[in-house]
């Protein structure tokens, strides 16, 4: 889906509801939610863990649908819708904040894999750490060379996680002593329910804002939209990180490799882990190779890559596989990106009347706008500042309302003058 | 018949998972042995048949 970049997706060129949540569904399917669930069972009582990762998908949910119904009903990438607020140049920032975040889960998941490999030889710390800097550079050389086989495997990934992940919390509730025994696991309640949600948010909260506008904008139908974000978050997000919640409250540890050697579960952990993580993570690393050379245009995709392959190898070292590098990145994941996601769904539901114009090409924006820049920030202050409800909608809410309040008193319009009348004449309409 | 390999492969990596993760002994064996095979068939078809193409 990389077609139509810098223009809306016309009418004509919408594809059907399967078509596109099967890719969102193959996206979501990431097994270091699993891994996140483990981990908070480890902290609290799984009744409460569910109600969390409830609380958290419906969030996710709602954000991702308000936002794919601005791609849906204008047809524009989320680089592109957001030039209406942050400005031309503006928007490369949550650009390049796409990379860094992406080069953060392939260094996770890269560093998985050579743990995966380090723990099943039994190997020292130093082979350990050259097994996750192996892992990092042999993921990336796939994605270097070949796309047509990432496809492939995905399509197999798919089926094999779903069908894997469903028997190995089979097999660790029969091990645990019983549905009944699992369930009454509580962990150590060193995790309130607060942050438990924001840990679940953490997971998708930039994938439902910016990627899952990238997909939709194919889309058909709002309802189409909405039941599409419903399916990938709601269903699938719930279904992963509660599998990996009954899989951690039944052997008592997040470790998930740890927890699949222990079952006795060696070539299915294999065989889970590589499609999992080898397919996603050459994706990671093709998308940020790609959003990057947008940015850096005279740079090529495959220095860029290489740069970032490197860089990755180094970052392994630090073993982020383990829990609290994973559950640091989720925390701050939840409170960077709502403020982002709540100055673009103000813009366009509020300041824009439900409508942006159409023919974005014919556009012509201001570079940036440092009120945007400035209500992200402070939205980023609202939430390490207030200890009340959830963090992220707190940064939502403080970021959306001091944008919309500097706007209104401003009056800066981001078009340059002559741009709103010569498009005017060309709303975008819903079909 | 690239589809019926592609679905075909699912159905097989499907029953090794679960003889796989619930069996014991030869049973967790034998689905090893399965799981694996029902991934190869169906790696071999959606190299040449995808949902989206009407081969």
């Amino acid at each position: 889906m990389s077609d139509y970049e810098r223009t809306a997706v016309p009418r004509d060129a919408r594809r059907g509801f399967w078509q596109i949540t099967s890719v969102w569904v193959g996206y979501v399917f990431i097994l270091v939610s699993m891994m996140a669930g483990a981990g908070m069972a480890a902290g609290m009582s799984l009744e409460t863990l569910f109600w969390a990762i409830l609380v958290g998908n419906l969030f996710l949910t709602v954000v991702s649908s308000l936002m794919s119904i601005i791609a849906y009903k204008t047809g524009y990438t989320f680089a592109l819708i957001c030039r209406f607020s942050f400005g031309c140049l503006g928007a490369k920032i949550p650009a390049i904040m796409y990379a860094f975040i992406q080069l953060g889960w392939y260094v996770i998941q890269a560093a998985l894999f050579g743990h995966l490999i380090a723990v099943y030889f039994e190997l020292s710390p130093f082979f350990e750490a050259l097994a996750m800097i192996v892992s990092c550079l042999f993921m990336g050389l796939f994605a270097l060379k070949g796309t047509r086989w990432m496809s492939v495997v995905g399509l197999v990934s798919i089926p094999t996680m779903i069908m894997l992940c469903l028997a190995t919390a089979m097999r660790a509730i029969q091990d645990g002593g019983g549905w009944a025994a699992v369930a009454a696991f509580s962990g150590e309640e060193t995790m309130d329910f607060m942050t438990a949600v924001g840990l679940v948010l953490g997971t998708w909260i930039f994938g439902a804002s910016t990627t899952v506008a990238d997909f939709n904008r194919f889309a058909q139908s709002s309802k189409h939209v909405v039941a599409g974000c419903a399916t990938g978050l709601l269903i699938v997000n719930s279904f992963i990180i509660g599998v990996g919640a009954i899989v951690g409250a039944a052997s008592q540890q997040w470790d998930l490799v740890e927890i699949l050697f222990g079952l006795g579960l060696v070539i299915p952990a294999f065989v889970l882990l590589t499609t999992n993580l080898w397919t996603t993570n050459s994706a990671n690393l093709y998308s940020v190779g790609l959003t990057l050379s947008s940015v850096f245009p005279k740079t090529s995709r495959q220095t860029i890559m290489i740069g970032i392959m490197i860089l990755a190898s180094v970052l392994s070292l630090f073993k982020p596989y383990e829990i609290g590098a994973v559950f640091a990145m989720l925390k701050g994941l939840s409170i960077i990106v709502p403020p982002l996601t709540g100055i673009v769904l103000i813009d366009f539901y509020f300041l824009w009347n439900r409508q942006y114009p159409g023919y974005i090409e014919n556009l012509s924006f201001k570079a940036v706008n440092p009120y945007a820049i400035l209500a992200w920030l402070a939205g980023i202050g609202v939430a390490i500042s207030f200890d009340i409800g959830f963090a992220s909608l707190n940064a939502m809410a403080g970021a959306a309302f001091l944008y919309a309040l500097i706007m209104k008193a401003t009056h800066l319009q981001m078009l340059n003058t002559g741009s709103e009348r010569l498009t005017g004449h060309q709303k975008t309409q819903e079909a | 018949m690239y589809k019926l390999l592609a679905l075909g492969g699912i159905v097989v990596l499907s029953v090794g998972s679960f003889m796989s993760c619930l069996g014991a002994g030869v049973l967790a064996t034998a689905g090893d042995a399965v799981l694996l095979l029902g991934c190869g068939i169906s790696t071999w078809g959606f190299c040449y048949w995808q949902p989206d193409s009407q081969a």
